[in-house]
């Protein structure tokens, strides 16, 4: 986001907490492919889960937004809810015992993955990162989403995650690694 | 940054978009839920204002009308508390929103709203301020609010006009006694309330007519100190103002002894000795008057008819025992006549 975007946001957050329903529609419209690809992220690519969590999200967003209290906080505030609430469903998908079948799900995803690389093989360099950060784990998708895409600062991701800043930066070297080597495993 | 972060950027940002067959569907329901929001804190909002304001009312109204000390202490913290929320909720909404348009002003000057060409004004520029809450309800919590007042007034003043004049029933007990030449003394004792307005009576007032031959009249208290007094005198009558040496508390009873000597308490004619009093008080009265009159004294007519009439060593005793109501006129007037009279 760039200045202007950055105080078009905050002006958007501060109509909505004074009750704008038209402001708050547009801040909607604004971060809901963002946060979707979030979420996304964080479910394993489960287009179900991941809709799940943005629905619940963002339903927790229009409902507590009053309760910012810096608008210029509201990027890392949003995705937090998602992050929590992805958690929500990682833990309910525990419970359920269903390991194995998203392992199993993970498996077949797999392999569409490689059928559509090696189909795709001459495929423009965004679709191998595209495919090779499918193969990476939801948290090391996450972490890259944040960092690269949003332009989150270490602190924010801290924050996000709810993890030491320490902690962000061994994940974000560890998962560019891991896409490194499977850019390369890939024939990149 | 290096190419792989570039590329790496880009493929994030193309990641994956939100279907639009589920996009309008969300769209409309966050927005909904927005809403519902909103009317519940609006809703929140006037009835916590409406709940404040009925107690800070209600405790204000009992504040007036009740007597007891305990109860005036606890109702007004009450009040006090209720009426500071009140103020308090407003000033915090002020704030808030104010605080809100500060920031929302800032923001339009760094976006430099009234020169950026690319400036979508239609979606960033701030709207009219929007009501969630149904007109009806709006105008229910107004009327309710406004009730509420109204009924505050009406109860605060019944109250305290009530509380004013509900000083409860007294009891007097008046002793005459009367001597062969018409001089006499009247013993009058009293317990009373007192209806004062929330603070400690310093004084009480006793009024007689202003033709009377008033004679020695003294006020003592129960620890028999003659209490000091002020004489007014007009056209019509003459004001005591009675003053107690220890101020009297709210709802505090007070025992009160007058006494009054007078050459001419009763008076003859044709030797028939008249003897009358009256009385009139501001609350009801539990009144109790015995007459003590010379020995040898011939009763020839009593009114009111008296409780009883009996020869004792004093004299002859009349005794009447009556209720009155507030402002109850008390007239009786005995008519005797003394053996061996040298009038």
């Amino acid at each position: 986001m760039n200045k202007e975007e950055r105080a078009e946001n905050n002006l958007l957050v501060l109509r909505a907490q004074q009750g704008e329903a038209r402001a708050m529609g547009e801040l909607i419209s604004r971060w809901k492919n963002r946060l979707w690809r979030h979420a996304l992220r964080l479910t394993d690519r489960d287009e179900d889960a991941g809709w799940d969590v943005l629905q619940d999200s963002l339903m927790d967003i229009s409902a507590t937004i009053h309760r910012l209290s810096d608008a210029h906080a509201f990027p890392a505030w949003a995705y937090r809810i998602v992050t929590n609430k992805a958690r929500l469903w990682q833990r309910r998908e525990y419970r359920r015992h269903n390991l194995h079948k998203s392992y199993a799900a993970e498996q077949i995803h797999m392999s569409e993955l490689q059928v559509s690389l090696t189909t795709r093989e001459e495929a423009d360099p965004i679709s191998r990162i595209q495919a090779a950060i499918a193969q990476l784990t939801p948290k090391d998708q996450a972490i890259l989403g944040m960092h690269y895409e949003e332009n989150f600062s270490i602190r924010q991701i801290a924050a996000i995650l709810d993890i030491p800043p320490g902690t962000v930066k061994s994940r974000l070297f560890h998962a560019r690694e891991r896409l490194k080597e499977t850019l390369k495993e890939n024939g990149s | 940054m290096t190419n792989l972060d570039d590329s790496l950027k880009e493929a994030l940002r193309q990641n994956g978009e939100l279907d639009s067959s589920r996009d309008k569907d969300l769209q409309e329901k966050v927005m909904g839920r927005f809403r519902s929001k909103m009317r519940r804190l609006e809703r929140y909002a006037l009835l916590t204002l409406l709940i404040c304001v009925g107690l800070a009312g209600g405790s204000y109204s009992v504040l007036l009308s009740t007597s007891n000390t305990q109860l005036m202490l606890a109702y007004g913290l009450v009040f006090l508390v209720m009426f500071e929320t009140t103020i308090l909720i407003r000033l915090w909404y002020w704030i808030a929103n104010n605080k809100l348009s500060v920031l929302k002003e800032i923001q339009l000057l760094r976006l430099g709203a009234s020169t950026a060409p690319e400036f979508d004004a239609d979606a960033i520029l701030p709207g009219k301020r929007e009501r969630y809450l149904p007109k009806w309800e709006r105008r229910l919590y107004g009327a309710i609010g406004a009730i509420l007042l109204i009924a505050v007034v009406v109860i605060s003043t019944i109250g305290f006009a009530v509380r004013a004049n509900s000083s409860g029933t007294w009891i007097e007990r008046k002793i005459t006694v009367l001597e062969p030449d018409g001089s006499g003394k009247e013993v009058i004792y009293q317990a009373r309330k007192l209806g004062s307005m929330a603070q400690p009576a310093t004084s009480f007032k006793f009024y007689t007519g202003a033709n009377l031959e008033a004679g020695n009249i003294k006020w003592y208290d129960d620890k028999n100190r003659e209490l000091p007094v002020v004489k007014n005198k007009d056209s019509d009558n003459i004001r005591y103002t009675i003053f107690f040496i220890d101020p009297l508390l709210p709802d505090q009873w007070t025992n009160t002894r007058r006494e009054f000597k007078s050459e001419r308490l009763a008076k003859i004619e044709n030797g028939l000795w008249t003897y009358n009093t009256e009385s009139l008080n501001s609350s009801p009265a539990s009144y109790v008057q015995k007459l003590i009159l010379p020995a040898g004294a011939e009763v020839e007519n009593v009114t009111p008819k008296p409780l009883s009439i009996e020869e004792t060593e004093e004299g002859v005793t009349i005794v009447w025992q009556i209720k009155l109501k507030a402002m109850e006129k008390y007239e009786s007037k005995v008519q005797y006549r003394l053996l061996n009279d040298a009038h």
